[in-house]
């Protein structure tokens, strides 16, 4: 298959990437046309269209992109490391851990702010113990931490349960949507877009020797890079993507595993350049994803991580078919 | 000069089995080496250790005159390269992405230089892969796959070139020509090359000396030469072969009627 330059590909997600979020934007209760969007967005003239962009589209809007960013990048990541494209931070467990993390946070009471780093302390710990429990004397095969992964994420959903049978009736209904993969709550966009930022530049400075890992541990270590150290960074880099976006949004499935998947079926196999165009990309899926769930049956709104749900499975079945690898 | 790969009473172990027991060898500049043995003898646990992977109590291994313990991944990159005996593809990378990758070791800078496609290049049409450069690794066959770790091989450009039973996917013709390229790169004045073969004739044409693993803990070395005769072959696969003479040496076969 040819593949397409590098910069007709940075051109088009940037392009997505334009488009999902001027969408988003003008779509809603009161459809609102691009023209009016920009101008809004570049001068503030008070009117109720203007307020509705700067204050409920926007900060939604960004921070739905900013979390299927990080969601798709921390997928990227986690399919290097186990060398299998069907890595991903719902599928390994991880999303699990930090959502369990929180709930039992919300129970316990805790303020807030500090759910953040709750859902990163989750996070970590269940990769660090499906890496551990996956642990063989050779270099683990894929597929021995995919399947602990599972498991692993089985055993998170029945913690979830569990907590939420315990939690009083009051506190259900908000618990439960968070945990499907809600955006309504997210307000805030600014320190998710700085942890996007962040993790987009550490994956960078990673990547080259990411491009190496891609042939496994053993081959990465004869090519001169430290495989248990490149190791623990990507375990944390994906923990720390996947707990902001647990934290703010919830359990949203499927983005991280697809994503880097069509990044790839465009033809961008190389971590320099596919780690930036899954995070661009990610973010357009995310964006336009939540764009559906708020305006298909309005003036209710679905949870986002429900419809990425009924849209992955059937493309992660898909792309099933066509590892032959597996 | 310092020999390229020295073992000063190397033991390796699997388990509680000890495979080699004390092994003292040199190995110089210039030099072809063949590790032969039967299945299970250590052969590939002494390639990994070698390489850095299995790990060796210190002082047992040096490498260019320098303890193996003491070289940094990136340093033992450069001065020594491993073709595992099965490698991974990657995620639909491509056969030149799989190539690049060679240059890992040696490289200061981000991005990729002209130069190093040059190379990646030259290599592909050395192993006779360059019309396959873009083509998904995963669709490789597994001869090819191998021929493109070879092509990443030559771009790493390491001293001590090992390779685990690198011809077991390709056919004769391939076999042939592979040798004669790894001896071009790797049997010259600054390098050195070990390769782990099943095919006796053929190990014992190409190398000048030979590496017999028991994998009870005996082991001998020397010039092929020295060491290669159908006694110590019989009593190395514990199996009695039939010894012939050819014009160069002689070459060992089967009695399919004993």
């Amino acid at each position: 298959m040819r593949r397409a330059r590098p910069e007709k590909l940075a051109l088009l997600a940037l392009l997505l990437s334009l488009a999902s979020l001027l969408i988003s934007l003008s779509t809603g209760s009161t459809d609102i046309p691009f023209v009016e969007v920009l101008s809004c967005l570049v001068n503030d003239d008070g009117s109720t269209h203007d307020r509705i962009i700067d204050q409920l589209r926007l900060p939604r809007t960004v921070s739905a992109f900013a979390v299927g960013g990080m969601l798709a990048l921390a997928g990227a990541l986690m399919q290097v490391l186990l060398r299998n494209p069907l890595g991903d931070p719902y599928v390994l467990g991880v999303s699990g851990g930090a959502s369990s993390a929180v709930l039992a946070g919300m129970l316990l009471g805790i303020p807030a702010f500090w759910l953040s780093p709750v859902a990163f302390i989750g996070a970590l710990a269940s990769t660090l113990m499906v890496f551990s429990l996956a642990r063989s004397r050779t270099d683990p095969g894929s597929t021995r931490l995919l399947l602990t992964g599972i498991i692993m994420a089985a055993g998170w959903s029945a913690i979830i349960s569990l907590t939420l049978s315990l939690s009083p009736a009051m506190q259900l209904p908000g618990m439960l949507f968070w945990l499907m993969g809600d955006l309504s709550d997210a307000l805030n966009p600014a320190p998710l877009l700085a942890v996007l930022a962040a993790g987009l530049a550490a994956s960078l400075w990673l990547a080259p020797q990411l491009n190496v890992a891609l042939y496994g541990l053993e081959q990465a270590s004869l090519l001169g890079v430290n495989p248990m150290r490149l190791r623990m960074q990507l375990f944390f880099l994906a923990s720390l993507l996947t707990a902001a976006a647990v934290a703010v949004a919830g359990a949203i499935g499927f983005v991280g595993l697809i994503t880097p998947h069509l990044v790839r079926l465009l033809g961008a196999t190389d971590q320099r350049q596919l780690l930036p165009l899954a995070a661009l990309c990610g973010g357009s899926l995310l964006t336009l994803a939540d764009t559906a769930a708020r305006t298909m049956i309005a003036p209710m709104q679905l949870p986002v991580g429900v419809l990425t749900a009924v849209i992955g499975v059937p493309v992660f079945l898909l792309l099933l078919q066509r590892e032959k690898n597996l | 000069m310092s020999a390229l790969i020295e073992a000063h009473a190397l033991t390796l172990a699997r388990g509680e089995r000890c495979l080699v027991r004390d092994l003292d060898f040199r190995m110089d500049a210039g030099e072809c080496w063949a590790v032969l043995g039967p299945n299970g003898s250590g052969k590939t646990t002494l390639l990994k250790a070698l390489a850095g992977l299995v790990p060796v109590p210190p002082g047992h291994l040096e490498l260019g005159g320098q303890a193996l313990e003491r070289i940094g991944v990136r340093e033992r990159a450069r001065s020594i390269g491993l073709v595992l005996q099965q490698g991974h593809p990657g995620l639909h990378n491509t056969a030149l992405e799989l190539v690049m990758s060679g240059h890992h070791p040696h490289r200061r800078h981000w991005w990729d230089t002209p130069e190093e496609y040059q190379d990646a290049h030259r290599a592909l049409r050395e192993v006779g892969l360059d019309t396959l450069a873009q083509q998904d690794t995963q669709t490789l066959s597994g001869g090819e796959l191998r021929r493109a770790e070879i092509a990443r091989l030559l771009v790493q450009s390491p001293a001590i070139a090992l390779l685990d039973e690198p011809f077991n996917h390709l056919d004769i013709g391939q076999q042939v020509s592979m040798i004669r390229l790894l001896r071009r790169h790797f049997v010259r004045r600054d390098k050195g090359l070990l390769l782990v073969s099943h095919d006796l004739n053929l190990a014992t044409q190409v190398a000048s000396h030979c590496l017999l693993l028991h994998g009870d803990g005996r082991w001998s070395a020397g010039p092929t030469s020295e060491v290669a005769a159908g006694a110590a072959f019989g009593e190395l696969f514990q199996f009695p072969l039939v010894e012939y003479r050819g014009a160069k040496g002689p070459y060992w076969g089967i009695d399919w009627e004993g």
